[in-house]
């Protein structure tokens, strides 16, 4: 066992998996979730009601009448967005880092915009599918947020370098584990879906995955696309790789891309304010 | 905007999106990707940053 993964398994202060994330990633394996039941567990959650409010109320939106309560903003926004929203600001406040160390804003937001491109890209999947590779957008780089809890200095001396294509075994001779690694570690501890733990775990390699090709090939698209955008930024000053295979497998044409990408941006517009304002520790 | 200054903001927005990717636009898939990319941001008149690092 690498040093770092004992660190993981040992380390106190890494967060337990947080109820609502359990509750949530359980809630988003069902086809049918009422406004009722998501609006129950979200209501338990003060920071989640108060940022979901403050989005639904924001002039993007322009609804006429003041609304007041997660079910009402459910209504308003649609269940899976809410959803989505609900997840990230779960797993956003139980990983914070050092603000010193990265903008961990600007982390989030390439997480976020990753998510967002994987679910309009698999536009034509249920709604299933595009619930969770939303999610997997979020988590996708978590190893990276794990490194900087781990071992800061490290984390700094290695991504400081950049101007290049990520280079994985790289990353695992100089921590002793790649970031993907790290990452999917802490998936198996939190009692993540395997879907999930397989995008963390593969997504520079949508090739290598066995059941979730489709999943994780938008993942590393959206990756792409966020990184020639320069949206947020992922910790990382490398460049995601690409394998041609994502894009036969994706099966996309290029119209059909510029759809996406242009419905993507707009959600992105509407929904970042709601990442503002996760303060670092 | 004169089209002057419409020049160098299309010039600019191909110039960027294409130097962020500049690893891996050797694929042919990459460079119509590009493409669209550069095609969308245009037509939302989104202006794009160099990638720290690219």
């Amino acid at each position: 066992m690498s040093d770092l993964l004992e660190k993981i398994e040992a380390q106190t202060s890494l967060p337990s998996p947080p109820i609502l994330i359990s509750q949530l990633t359980a809630l988003l394996q069902k086809d049918n979730v009422s406004s009722q039941e998501l609006a129950k567990i979200g209501e338990t959650d003060q920071a989640f009601t108060a940022r979901i409010l403050k989005l639904v109320n924001s002039p993007f939106y322009g609804f006429s009448r003041q609304i007041t309560s997660v079910e009402d903003s459910i209504t308003m926004l649609g269940l899976q967005v809410v959803n989505q929203l609900l997840l990230a600001t779960s797993v956003l406040e139980s990983l914070k880092v050092d603000h010193k160390l990265i903008n961990i804003n600007q982390f989030w937001l390439h997480s976020f915009a990753v998510g967002v491109f994987a679910k309009h890209i698999l536009y034509n999947e249920s709604d299933v599918l595009r619930g969770s590779s939303f999610m997997c957008g979020i988590l996708h780089d978590i190893g990276r947020l794990l490194f900087i809890k781990l071992d800061s200095e490290k984390y700094l001396a290695f991504y400081d370098k950049g101007d290049s294509v990520i280079d994985l075994d790289k990353e695992k001779r100089w921590f002793g584990m790649n970031h993907q690694e790290v990452g999917s570690a802490l998936g198996r501890k939190w009692n993540f879906p395997d879907t999930f733990i397989d995008v963390i775990e593969n997504h520079h390699h949508p090739e290598k995955s066995k059941n979730n090709k489709k999943l994780l090939s938008a993942v590393n698209l959206g990756d792409i696309i966020s990184h020639a955008m320069n949206i947020g930024n992922s910790g990382s000053t490398y460049v995601t790789d690409f394998a041609p295979e994502t894009w036969e497998i994706l099966n996309i044409s290029y119209d059909k891309l510029k759809e996406i990408i242009i419905k993507a941006l707009d959600e992105i517009d509407k929904t970042k304010t709601f990442l503002e304002g996760f303060q670092s520790k | 905007m004169s089209d002057g200054n419409n020049k160098k903001r299309d010039d600019d927005i191909s110039n960027n999106v294409t130097r962020n990717l500049s690893m891996i636009i050797h694929h042919d898939e990459i460079r119509k990707i590009s493409e669209v990319i550069i095609a969308v941001l245009k037509e939302k008149d989104k202006s794009v940053e160099i990638k720290e690092g690219a």
